[in-house]
């Protein structure tokens, strides 16, 4: 099978956002999208967790205040 | 034409395949996968119709040293009259024309989705080794592995499926931010290279690194 090695370093994300021609208000605007999605991630990850650790008996739930 | 020296063009791949709602998981596959790779996918959305256009698009491929040509939609457009679409083909053709008249300056990789279906629908490319990725994001991720082998900080299919689906979750937000109807436009396609550098980036080297 034909295969090609690639010793090419990764570009950097300036180098990317200059190749594309994509002005730097809006990559920010795009860094913000995947930056929340990335909380909202972690947040149901820990969520998740809490629930399991719950059923299993090993994290006692918190009291409504 | 760009110079083989400029180092756009040696990690630039010109991205052949349909536009289209059903093929929408594989084009971000496609994406995510060659971004993953540290190579910069180039497209021929927003190339205008019209006499230039097939010159647009051969300066486009002659801009990027690997093209990635997916030969897995085969079928006929249902749209009247009914009738398959040549451009992909075609396009495919203009690659092997370029790398056999530039040795050494463009590589171009045959994807399909179907072992050995290839030698039917072309089979003047007989004897060509295609890269088959039974039409999955993972099997994309694979081949694209198989086709470009990276000697440092070689991504894993794993790695690469977490990328995509961090992709896939942000898709609704950079849509909306776009005002895009579809995936299939210019702006949002530079949203979706530059999402998946910044995730890329998140969990890879931040700096120009081999």
């Amino acid at each position: 099978m034909k295969r090609v090695f690639i010793d090419t370093p990764f570009p950097t994300t300036e180098e990317v956002v200059r190749d594309l021609g994509v002005s730097p208000e809006r990559f920010e605007r795009i860094r913000l999208i995947v930056e929340e999605g990335r909380r909202k991630d972690a947040a149901r990850a820990t969520k998740q967790r809490v629930s399991r650790s719950a059923k299993l008996g090993t994290v006692k739930r918190a009291k409504a205040s | 034409m760009q110079r083989p020296l400029d180092r756009n063009w040696n990690y630039s791949v010109f991205l052949n395949i349909p536009y289209d709602k059903p093929f929408e998981k594989l084009y971000l596959a496609y994406i995510v996968g060659l971004v993953e790779l540290g190579l910069t996918p180039k497209v021929t959305l927003g190339i205008p119709g019209g006499a230039a256009r097939i010159d647009r698009i051969f300066d486009l491929l002659k801009s990027c040293r690997y093209s990635v040509h997916d030969r897995s939609r085969v079928g006929v457009d249902r749209k009247p009259p009914p009738t398959p679409r040549f451009n992909m083909p075609f396009e495919l053709g203009l690659a092997f024309a370029w790398s056999k008249l530039t040795p050494g300056t463009h590589d171009f990789f045959v994807f399909e989705s179907i072992h050995r279906r290839v030698q039917k629908s072309l089979s003047d490319l007989s004897g060509t080794d295609c890269n088959i990725h039974q039409g999955t994001p993972k099997g994309i991720m694979r081949e694209l592995l198989n086709a470009f082998a990276r000697r440092q900080n070689r991504p894993t299919v794993p790695h690469m499926m977490q990328s995509y689906d961090e992709l896939l979750r942000s898709i609704p937000q950079l849509r909306k931010a776009a005002g895009a109807n579809d995936l299939f436009q210019t702006g949002i396609y530079n949203d979706i290279v530059l999402a998946s550098t910044t995730i890329r980036n998140n969990s890879r080297p931040k700096t120009s690194q081999s």
